[in-house]
């Protein structure tokens, strides 16, 4: 009894089985069992030939192993974590193995080698429901996103090669519908909540062989430009409020079917019209919008101190207070991100920042810290590139305006990345100069301790085209601050402390940005950029307007 | 006395079958203890020797000014992957010093890590990870740095640390910090 019952012991240490795995074909199911070793997951490699619906050869007694995919061919070595696919090689994070006399291959092989069987388009492998579906037809839009502009919201969608589409507006409903020719929607494109103030939501539907996508306007009518472009191929679909339409000239479509891969239409004469009506007087102030955001709010309490004091009130009536002190100090316009206890995601945040052309965004926090002895301010920049080098091409391509008459495509490519460059390092250089003059005034204004400038990739300042600063007044985790956030006078006092710092601030950008003087922008050279231009694409975000990306195709617009 | 022989024997019994297990499931994993695999990707490949290995951990100190690291010994594995598993286990149990501050919510559990071709690890925590999080940025600091720092000092391999909760990624844990992509280390805030 006693030896039965060690034995099961010593062999359940070292394995446990782990829910099936079902991959769903067109016709019929397959169930692998799956085996936990050490912590991975693996399956049998006769399973995984099932799955593939090949049959498994073995080639040497000493675990090689190969299954004919039709076209290519997958080998597997014991003992070897790369796994050939005709002439790819697959790094798996743990080798295929020998076990209780079968040979076990880990999970993750089974998409990479359903996708090589089937084609990619066709493979959905859903890890967490541990099933893998086989769809009949393969899919040809991988992707949607969406972005807010200060003028404007874009939706793309990202497709596996170019695509016909028909755009129409539904000027009643305020409905914008794009309908996409033979395409099959990807199971990752779900329907998706906007509520940027424009766009309330997308929806998307597959229609047979087509696909269709509604963007449903927030209770305004909306209009839109529509255009294709490549690598990877996307349609990118532009939605303005009506009322803007008459700043763009637009050609009189009601219905435009784009081919992809013409060559380059002219662009429309929105360019100088657009460029002419933004130019702004010498005299004007240059700062003239602030968003201040007060940090979490609603679900979110943001950090709690230890007799219950919450975050998001604290730091609610703070901003109010700011706000209240910059409108009556500096004749500044003042946008909150939230006026009262409500939770607004991280994204939408960033997204009225850049809707309001905010000139520069303060995110007003209170810290908290695992021990209660921290305590003292600290304000944060933004100092890492907000995305990946792939997002950052991206990014570059689709939100960069410049048009050089004479410069040669490629050349523009590359100004537009040194364009987005200086923008980027405009931003970081005035937020850490925001962040500074700001806890210099803090420093003086409270006798606690000075945590210096920080940087972090924090959320909310992911995405501001302006600079943006985060400021932690008080650690709400020390039971003595905490006391004093309770304090109307003390919350006054930051507030007062703030409004002294954003207003050293003003004077010093102001005087930094303000525009040159008409006859010296007149003599630059057609592509030298002035400080003043790097901080009029600050303000605007590098904001597309309606010429920024090159259309393959004339924009289809309506009315 | 024939007691104490019947039992002697099942003892006897007992061992040599447990040893032939060993020996047995020694055997089945000896393909895997193979030399490293040439033209095995950076990330992917066996580590040279298993056996004990020290790592450095880091925790915050007290007062929540800085982080501090601290030496530990683990098993070690086979693969870069199983020792990034156990390090990290490890920094879930808390500091031993005096003076330093666990960093990992209580309750969060590793349940996956896989490090891809690039050298980005992916690091799936349970939910334990987001929501027994205190709230403050500072806390939300440590503990994602905590996680990616120790990762990319202690293994070359390993350039960047994305970090996953239930298997998905998530946009941030508690408000403040974007982890929405693979982040690289950050010692000083």
């Amino acid at each position: 009894m006693l030896f039965w019952g060690c034995l099961i012991v010593v062999i359940s240490v070292a394995t446990t089985a782990a829910a099936q795995v079902k991959v769903y074909l067109e016709k019929g199911v397959v169930t692998l069992p799956s085996i936990k070793v050490t912590g991975a997951e693996f399956v049998p490699l006769t399973s995984l030939a099932d799955a593939l619906g090949k049959p498994l050869e073995r080639r040497s007694a000493r675990g090689s192993y190969r299954i004919r995919l039709g076209e290519s061919v997958l080998l597997i070595n014991v003992g070897s974590p790369e796994v050939r696919i005709g002439t790819a090689v697959a790094q798996l994070s743990v080798s295929p193995r020998w076990f209780g006399g079968r040979v076990i291959v880990p999970l993750e092989l089974l998409p990479i080698a359903l996708s090589a069987r089937y084609g990619e388009n066709r493979v959905d492998w859903d890890p967490d429901g541990r099933i893998a579906r086989i769809s009949r037809t393969a899919y040809s839009l991988r992707l949607l996103r969406f972005r807010t502009y200060p003028d404007h919201t874009r939706v793309v969608l990202e497709g596996t090669r170019p695509h016909d589409f028909i755009l129409r507006e539904d000027g009643v409903s305020g409905r914008v519908v794009l309908d996409i020719k033979r395409a099959i929607l990807s199971p990752a494109i779900r329907s998706s909540q906007v509520s940027d103030g424009l766009v309330a939501s997308i929806d998307t539907e597959q229609r047979g062989a087509d696909s269709r996508l509604t963007i449903h306007g927030a209770g305004r009518r909306l209009w839109s430009k529509v255009f294709a472009i490549g690598g990877p191929d996307r349609i990118v679909v532009d939605l303005f409020p009506h009322e803007e339409q008459e700043r763009h000239v637009q050609p009189v479509e009601t219905l435009t079917m784009t081919t992809p891969g013409q060559p380059d239409q002219p662009k429309p004469a929105t360019r100088r019209t657009e460029s002419a009506s933004s130019a702004e007087p010498a005299t004007e102030s240059v700062v003239r919008t602030v968003v201040i955001d007060p940090g979490h709010g609603g679900k979110d309490p943001g950090a709690i101190g230890p007799s219950g004091v919450k975050e998001k009130d604290i730091v609610l009536d703070i901003s109010l207070r700011l706000k209240r002190l910059i409108e009556e100090n500096l004749a500044v316009k003042v946008v909150l991100t939230r006026t009262e206890d409500v939770f607004i995601p991280l994204e939408r945040r960033t997204m009225i920042a850049n809707r309001h052309r905010a000139d520069f965004f303060i995110s007003v926090h209170v810290n908290a810290a695992p021990e209660s002895r921290a305590v003292g301010f600290e304000t944060y920049f933004l100092s890492r590139e907000p995305s990946d080098r792939g997002a950052r091409a991206s990014a570059v391509r689709e939100n960069t305006a410049l048009n050089l008459e004479g410069v040669g495509q490629d050349a523009q490519r590359g100004l537009q990345t040194v364009l987005w460059d200086l923008a980027q390092t405009f931003y970081i250089r005035e937020s850490s100069e925001l962040a500074e003059l700001l806890l210099n005034e803090l420093a003086q204004s409270l006798k606690v301790d000075n945590r210096g400038v920080k940087s972090a990739p924090f959320f909310v300042l992911i995405g501001t085209a302006m600079p943006s600063v985060l400021v932690e007044v008080a650690f709400i985790s020390n039971p003595q601050e905490e006391q004093q956030l309770e304090q109307e006078v003390y919350r006054q006092q930051v507030a007062e402390a703030l409004l002294a710092g954003i207003t050293r601030f003003k004077t010093r950008y102001e005087k930094r940005v303000r525009p040159l003087p008409a006859h010296s922008a007149i003599n630059h050279p057609p592509f030298a950029v002035s400080h003043h231009e790097v901080a009029r694409h600050a303000r605007s975000g590098l904001g597309p307007r309606a010429d920024r990306e090159e259309p393959i195709a004339s924009p289809a617009s309506a009315r | 006395m024939r007691r104490i022989q019947i039992a002697t024997i099942w003892i006897a019994l007992l061992a040599v079958t447990v040893g032939v297990i060993v020996l047995w499931g020694n055997e089945t994993i000896a393909p895997n203890q193979t030399p490293v695999q040439h033209g095995a990707s950076e990330a992917m490949r066996p580590t040279v020797a298993s056996g004990r290995k020290s790592i450095s951990l880091f925790f915050v100190t007290r007062g929540g000014t800085s982080f501090h690291e601290e030496a530990r010994e683990i098993e070690g594995g086979t693969t870069t992957t199983e020792d990034a598993k156990q390090t990290l286990d490890e920094l879930v149990k808390g500091p031993i010093r005096e003076g330093l501050v666990l960093t990992i919510p209580r309750g969060a559990k590793l349940l996956n890590l896989f490090i891809d071709s690039s050298g980005t690890a992916y690091v799936d925590f349970n939910r334990a990870l987001r929501d027994g999080l205190q709230g403050g940025a500072q806390g939300e600091l440590y503990t994602v740095f905590s996680i990616v720092n120790t990762l990319v000092s202690n293994f070359v391999r390993i350039t960047r640390v994305q970090l996953l909760v239930e298997g998905a990624e998530i946009p941030t844990l508690a408000g403040h910090v974007d982890t929405r992509v693979a982040l690289t280390p950050q010692y000083v805030f």
